[in-house]
């Protein structure tokens, strides 16, 4: 039965984290990387804002004043998204071929990591790119339809709307970068792989990603406010890698169903 | 650690036990509806009452009078409340043992675990309501020296040492004192494999209660509505102040809104909280028989106990 399998693989994944610690690494790299962002980012601002009123100061007072600026602005966004992205894929790639190695009863390193990051950077990147491209074109409908959907939904079912929306767009979009890795195929065919996996086992995926949500939201905000500050990064580190292989051995357990043309 | 893969296990027998036995539901489910009767007829009672002769003959005078008044009658209704809810309580316990025990539910054992357990149930509540009075002053001082680590951290241990002893009393038909003493023991053994037990456990109950819920929603909703009628009515734009009869009026269409909208996310949230409290008893009543221990080694301590 589909509850019985999700639990054994999250009982095999716990055995796996325990025996390898170092698939955890790459949480304090992504500690690293979001602190190097966000020093950048309060650089950039500071800047721009004391460059901005220094030549400007006292003529800020109109909309078209704010307009002017308004590129300058959308373009640090797309070069700071950017950077994000790809920031995200490498450690993606890299962090799931540790886990892969891991899995496979292999003691991970970093050449996994950084074999992963040469072998599949440019196909998860790629296919980030494009979802962050679809995400945007369609991001005027999608916001206005969210809007609908949170008013209606959201209030009727007292937030649990929210968190299944969330959740479900977990169980259709969380397994593609591991399907680019444990495949070696292309962007395209693995978010349609990805879709075909989540919809044949979509309780599993959802209980256990509904508890990776709420799980994640319980330890950030049940544990207070220092916790959540200072070790906050770090419990939710250790959850997503968790999670990471458990969808990896499902996925390993069910491919062989999974069918995508 | 590895009495921590044993809630995986105990995960996959609950779900089993709760697949088979869908009459465990049926106390909650009536439970659930007389929570929100009582919702709807507070609403309904708020709503006749916004804008009648004695709503509007209170003054500054009899204030004081009418928030002791308001503040009684939902004290009593709480009362009231917490009462059903432990009956229910001690009904639903007795389900939980016969579902894990005999693997099946008998027409008399919700009836039966009130008459048992009800009792029981209310004293130590009440007695752990007290403790938390007694206590409250201590804890704040101490969650504030500790930088609101304390704050979190108390409560969560406090839980987890009291977490078996309902079922104590339940499946060894234990007193108070020694039920509580059991899940002290029962939770000093296995401190850690209990604590995540109960971390996913609270991550999935307490979601229903967490800053997501429709309450808060409806009551932003509520700040929103409230902040277009200051903007709209008040002195921002200039406008005259609204008189009695436009308050009244609003506050009569604000209350018929709030009234099915807080109703039906009410009535969800509580289902998702029955089902997630349901599984998670279920599973707390097999760890309490379990013991995480493993099966081998239960076996080979059965089969040493009848050799000797």
């Amino acid at each position: 039965m589909w509850f019985d399998k999700i639990m054994e693989d999250c009982k095999e994944a716990l055995i796996i984290s325990k025996k390898n610690k170092g698939i955890f690494i790459p949480i304090f790299i992504q500690l690293g990387f979001s602190f190097f962002l966000g020093i950048l980012i309060a650089i950039i601002v500071i800047v721009s804002i004391i460059g901005t009123f220094r030549v400007n100061f006292g003529s800020f007072n109109t909309w078209q004043s704010f307009v002017s600026i308004l590129p300058v602005a959308i373009g640090f966004v797309i070069i700071i998204s950017l950077i994000a992205i790809i920031f995200n894929a490498l450690l993606e790639v890299g962090s799931i071929s540790l886990y892969k190695a891991a899995v496979e009863g292999i003691k991970p390193t970093s050449k996994h990591f950084f074999q992963g990051i040469k072998n599949y950077f440019l196909k998860v990147f790629g296919g980030s790119m494009f979802l962050g491209i679809v995400g945007l074109i369609l991001s005027p409908i999608i916001f206005a339809l969210l809007i609908l959907y949170t008013v209606i939904i959201g209030v009727l079912t007292a937030g649990w709307g929210m968190t299944f929306l969330s959740t479900i767009l977990l169980v259709f979009f969380l397994p593609w970068p591991i399907i680019v890795v444990l495949d070696n195929i292309s962007p395209i065919k693995a978010i349609g792989k990805s879709f075909v996996f989540g919809k044949k086992n979509f309780l599993a995926l959802f209980i256990v990603l509904l508890a990776y949500t709420l799980l994640t939201r319980y330890l950030v905000s049940g544990l207070g406010i220092f916790v959540a500050a200072f070790g906050g990064w770090f419990l939710v580190g250790v959850l997503a890698t968790y999670i990471k292989v458990v969808v990896i051995l499902f996925y390993k357990r069910e491919s062989e169903t999974v069918v995508y043309k | 650690m590895e009495k921590i893969y044993l809630i995986f296990d105990y995960f996959k027998k609950a779900f089993h036990i709760n697949q088979a036995n869908k009459k465990i539901y049926r106390p909650q489910i009536a439970l659930i509806i007389v929570k929100t009767l009582i919702l709807i007829v507070c609403g309904l009672t708020i709503y006749s009452y916004i804008g009648n002769n004695r709503f509007s003959d209170y003054n500054a005078n009899n204030w004081f009078g009418f928030i002791i008044y308001s503040v009684l009658v939902i004290a009593l209704l709480l009362i009231i409340l917490g009462i059903i809810s432990v009956l229910v309580e001690s009904g639903l316990y007795n389900m939980y043992k016969m579902c894990v025990i005999n693997n099946e539910i008998k027409p008399g054992d919700f009836k039966e675990g009130i008459r048992k357990y009800f009792f029981k149930f209310l004293l130590g509540d009440i007695l752990i309501a007290l403790a938390w009075i007694i206590i409250f002053i201590p804890y704040i001082i101490v969650g504030t020296i500790t930088l609101t680590i304390g704050l979190a951290v108390i409560p969560i241990a406090i839980n987890i040492l009291l977490t078996m002893w309902k079922v104590s009393i339940v499946i060894n038909d234990n007193d108070l004192i020694k039920a509580f003493k059991d899940s002290f023991s029962f939770a000093k053994k296995n401190f850690i494999p209990l604590t995540v037990l109960q971390m996913i456990h609270w991550a999935f109950v307490k979601g229903t209660y967490s800053s997501s819920t429709g309450t808060s929603y409806v009551s932003n909703a509520g700040n929103y509505y409230s902040s277009f009628n200051n903007k709209t009515f008040g002195t921002d734009y200039n406008l005259n102040p609204p008189s009695i009869e436009t308050v009244v009026k609003t506050a009569k269409i604000v209350c018929a809104i709030l009234i099915p909208i807080v109703s039906i996310a009410n009535i969800v949230a509580l289902i998702m909280n029955m089902i997630f409290e349901v599984f998670f008893t279920l599973v707390i009543f097999i760890t309490y028989i379990e013991k995480f221990e493993k099966a081998e080694k239960k076996n080979t301590m059965e089969v040493e106990s009848h050799v000797v």
